[in-house]
């Protein structure tokens, strides 16, 4: 055993996947919220399944239903617990924003030999209150800003536009969901997305062979 | 005499590509002057194994000729390094071949600098132990870095000016490779491994080669180049 490992860190770099996740009271309609519990359970699974990493997945869960809040902290995937989340209030989208540009940007958190980290919003409605100045500041911050996002419309009532913004990216698609099965399929697409990137020689290109116009939901 | 212990190896991404190693040193270790350089290629640059290895000829072209002047700012220091290395590029374009730059130079009239472009660790061991980092400058974080190549000011480098190195003092210098999963907290011990174990060997560079390509942090990727400078002691004692 080489003695060099007395004098470095025994963790592989980790690649931070942070999940925005709405919860206000619609989505306790339809078995829009138990689908979104299954699909965030089945990802955390295929996380802690996964064999061939070159990274480490550290997830975070942020929800927005009445108030934003941290329901899963940072950390590894492979030691997470999850705890289904319930439904309730309005959607405090910004304070959401506001939460996860202060984790991106804690390098306690994620520290600077992480990989870049993937941003997922999930949303079936308006946000209520201010949600440009947060996104914004998430958008202009030095890490935020490079982090790959992700976004998911739940049914008709879903501010595409907020989304198109978070993305901040014309040419990315904010993927939709009708039904609620159809949030289980965009999860299972993050957990791809996420395990090539890790699986790749450099955790910080882009992901690739996602779906395009021909994604069926 | 000052020693020298360096090497650069490939890392498991560039050898899965069929990609050379992209980073690359020099050391010279003259009676009254030493240098170290060592440089870090951008993976995503077509000629970044091109354009580390002139740069560190470029630190020397410049090294050699600040080192004449009792007074020769390292600013110059700098621009001399920065016009040298284009000169070195030659038809290459700068931009694809785009490399961090980390320089340790004395001069003849006791100082030293240290500058530093892009990410990687310079850190200095003094005689009691003591570690002091070098200050990266600005960070770009998630394989984002400065670099000579990229748009970038004089502003931009992070440099020094100190004395060289004493009897007892080593210098320590990675590319981020190695110095993204070292423990801070230990640098001090890792000069004096290095030191003491390699100081004696016939071919330490291969042997700190071998130590490099079994690289003990899982799912490691980069090109690693360590780099280890030190002024013996006198005698045991002064340890």
């Amino acid at each position: 055993m080489s003695k060099l490992k007395e004098f470095t860190v025994s963790a592989a770099r980790p690649l931070p996947v942070v999940v925005l996740a709405d919860v206000s009271g619609s989505m306790a309609v339809d078995g829009k919220i138990q689908a979104a519990n299954l699909a965030l359970r089945e990802m955390i699974e295929a996380f802690q399944d996964e064999s061939d990493l070159r990274a480490e997945i550290h997830l975070s869960v942020i929800t927005f239903g009445g108030v934003a809040r941290v329901h899963l902290p940072l950390g590894p995937a492979r030691g997470a617990s999850w705890t289904d989340l319930g439904a309730s209030g309005g959607t405090p989208m910004g304070a959401a924003f506001e939460l996860a540009r202060t984790l991106v940007e804690d390098r306690t958190a994620v520290p600077s030999r992480a990989y870049r980290p993937t941003l997922v919003l999930v949303s079936d409605g308006q946000p209520t209150g201010a949600w440009q100045p947060p996104l914004q500041a998430l958008l202009a911050s030095e890490r935020g800003g490079k982090a790959f996002r992700m976004a998911l419309a739940i049914g008709a009532d879903a501010d595409h536009a907020v989304l198109q913004a978070f993305l901040a990216d014309p040419e990315a698609r904010v993927y939709r969901a009708d039904e609620a099965r159809q949030i289980r399929q965009f999860f299972q697409l993050v957990t791809m997305s996420v395990a090539a990137r890790s699986r790749s020689a450099n955790p910080n290109s882009g992901p690739v062979g996602l779906p395009g116009d021909g994604w069926d939901l | 005499m000052v020693r020298v212990v360096a090497s650069s190896v490939r890392g498991p991404a560039h050898a899965q590509d069929g990609l050379p190693c992209q980073d690359a040193w020099k050391a010279d270790t003259g009676s009254r002057a030493s240098f170290a350089v060592v440089c870090d290629g951008m993976g995503s640059r077509p000629r970044a194994q091109a354009g580390a290895r002139a740069a560190t000829l470029a630190a020397r072209d410049a090294w050699r000729l600040w080192r004449r002047s009792t007074a020769g700012a390292v600013e110059d220091l700098i621009r001399l390094l920065e016009a040298a290395w284009r000169i070195r590029l030659d038809e290459i374009p700068p931009d694809s071949a785009a490399t961090t730059c980390l320089v340790y130079a004395e001069d003849e009239h006791g100082r030293a600098a240290l500058l530093q472009l892009g990410d990687g660790l310079m850190a200095r061991r003094t005689r009691d132990g003591a570690v002091i980092v070098h200050p990266a400058g600005r960070a770009l974080d998630f394989g984002a870095t400065l670099a000579l190549g990229t748009p970038h000011a004089l502003a931009d480098w992070s440099w020094s000016l100190t004395t060289p190195l004493a009897r007892g003092e080593a210098l320590v210098m990675a590319t981020d490779g190695v110095a993204d999963d070292f423990d801070h907290r230990r640098l001090g011990e890792l000069a004096a491994w290095i030191m003491d174990e390699f100081g004696a060997l016939a071919h330490p560079g291969r042997a700190l080669a071998r130590e490099l390509r079994a690289w003990p942090v899982p799912h490691h990727l980069d090109d690693k180049t360590l780099l280890v400078m030190w002024k013996p002691c006198n005698s045991p004692s002064d340890k």
